[in-house]
């Protein structure tokens, strides 16, 4: 008898344990629901959120640990604030958003959208850094777009450490305190790193020399033996190996013989490496071509049989006639 | 006399040759319709219900190594549990992967990583269902690097030019791509989108 109470007090016991202690941790349903609604959930919306977490109600102790959680609401005033933080406008933003394939409504947490907006900005950055570098040089806004799109079309596996070897190799140079005083072995090593540079990038030069409008082809050899350019300036222009014009440039023999030559050439080498790193992300590709060839090519197999079919039967017939 | 044997001489060679045609249109007409529905058989098939699906064949070596693997290769299986279905992914979006299973598209990022994970099929084969699942379904991918559950967050219907889809993200996404519409015979010219994250706890950069 003593036995059976004992054991029935520690099943009471258990009991009471198991399920005295999660009730006292729940939070009130009614308050949650009224939070959420404020910024226009339903208790639906809130599970699904939760769920993209791995989470559950049950896991939240209080509603304060609940709303710690999930973060701020968007409003107007954290929306304004993060739109200054970033110098964004909020059409700027919106089409940032739509760039990546999202819009506002996405988004119902700041930092949520903080998050995002820090991401996409510092993608776009990258290729703002490319096309700043090629009109550092005097590219054109129209060349650099080009340039940069050539470069990320070229399907070269080790560009990225040749590139770094350029890079190398015109360091050097930028130590260099004047320019003009380049010894007759640093200039070939200069030319020699422009033509890697060129060749890395599959771009194939042409050069003239220009005075007054008019302008003759020189050969590169021809080139390099020259002297002076005469007051004349050097214009190169530069296509891809299909023979599609991507930019030109147009140098005096001032430039030629300034820095110009040497900084142009680092910056180009840093806009091809960053374009390099940048190639193996997607920019907005293209879609797949998901059509499926094959249910119309077996009508059209089934078609060409028929008509052969009839074809011959009707010779036939008209053979026997 | 001469003249008529000479017409029928003409229309003997002439049907002759219409018989040949007619036999070689059969001919081409059975060589097409078999190697199409063989090559849309191929798809079809490999859209497996969930316990039926077959243990996954992963080389040993590409546990080990980070590499990418190459094209054609078979990278692991996409379970898609509201439709009960299990699906092959390969490594690349050519029409030889696509002919196969799902494609998975060289750029994008590899399954469980960080980044967006492109998977893409044909609509009348591998994804012929796809419409049944909707925001809030569960994506499953199971690779040699393990399985990673995705929920989908957003379905979209885009032109087939659209370049806000093949995109980098912030979290680890799934976006899946095929062709819209479902039942429409020829180049369907939309592609229905389906973009899922991945669950996991939260991190907030």
């Amino acid at each position: 008898m003593k036995q059976l109470f004992l054991a029935a007090a520690f099943c009471f016991w258990t009991v009471m344990v198991s399920f005295g202690q999660p009730a006292a941790a729940q939070l009130n349903e009614e308050q949650v629901q009224q939070y959420i609604s404020s910024f226009g959930w339903t208790m639906n919306d809130l599970q699904q959120y939760l769920a993209d977490y791995d989470m559950k109600l049950a896991d939240f102790a209080t509603l304060d640990e609940l709303k710690q959680w999930l973060g701020a609401p968007i409003t107007e005033e954290n929306l304004n604030e993060l739109l200054t933080r970033h110098q964004l406008t909020k059409e700027e933003l919106e089409a940032l958003l739509g760039q990546f394939g999202e819009t506002l409504q996405d988004y119902t947490f700041i930092e949520d959208l903080d998050t995002a907006v820090n991401f996409y900005l510092h993608h776009n950055q990258e290729m703002q850094q490319v096309n700043d570098m090629l009109s550092a040089i005097g590219f054109t806004e129209q060349e650099a777009n080009r340039l940069f799109e050539h470069i990320m079309s070229l399907n070269e596996a080790a560009l990225t450490e040749k590139l770094a070897g350029l890079d190398k190799r015109i360091e050097p140079f930028l130590r260099v305190e004047d320019p003009t005083e380049l010894t007759k072995q640093q200039q070939d090593e200069l030319l020699s790193v422009w033509e890697d540079l060129l060749s890395a990038l599959e771009i194939k030069p042409k050069f003239y020399l220009v005075k007054n409008g008019q302008k003759q082809e020189v050969p590169y050899r021809n080139l390099l033996h020259m002297e002076t350019l005469g007051g004349r300036d050097l214009l190169i222009e530069m296509y891809n190996l299909q023979g599609d014009l991507l930019a030109d440039m147009q140098l005096s023999e001032e430039m030629l013989k300034s820095g110009y030559i040497v900084r142009a050439g680092e910056s180009f080498v840093h806009a091809g490496e960053i374009g390099g790193e940048m190639k193996e992300k997607m920019q907005g590709d293209k879609m797949p071509n998901t059509a499926s060839p094959y249910l119309s090519y077996m009508l059209m197999g089934v078609a060409l049989t028929l008509f052969g079919a009839i074809l011959y039967w009707r010779k036939r017939e008209r053979t026997a006639e | 006399m001469a003249k008529t044997g000479e017409n029928s001489g003409v229309k003997q060679v002439k049907a002759r040759y219409v018989t040949y045609f007619s036999l070689a249109c059969m001919i081409a007409g059975i060589a097409i319709a078999t190697w199409s529905g063989y090559a849309y058989w191929q798809g079809y098939r490999a859209a497996q219900p969930l316990n039926k699906q077959s243990a996954l064949h992963v080389s040993a070596s590409r546990k080990e190594k980070a590499v990418r693997p190459k094209n054609g290769e078979r990278i692991g299986a996409l379970f898609i549990p509201k439709l009960n279905l299990s699906l092959p992914i390969y490594e690349g979006v050519d029409e030889a992967e696509l002919r196969k299973g799902v494609g998975h598209y060289p750029k994008s990022a590899l399954p469980g990583k960080n980044g967006n994970v492109v998977l893409s099929g044909h609509r009348d084969t591998v994804f012929r269902r796809l419409k049944g699942v909707g925001v809030h379904d569960q994506l499953i991918v199971r690779t040699a690097r393990g399985e990673f559950v995705y929920r989908i967050k957003k379905v979209r219907i885009v032109g087939e030019d659209d370049r806000t889809v093949l995109v980098e993200k912030p979290r680890p996404t799934l976006t899946v791509t095929t062709c819209y519409p479902f039942d429409f015979i020829g180049n369907a010219k939309q592609r229905y989108v389906l973009i899922a994250e991945l669950v996991r706890p939260r991190q907030r950069i």
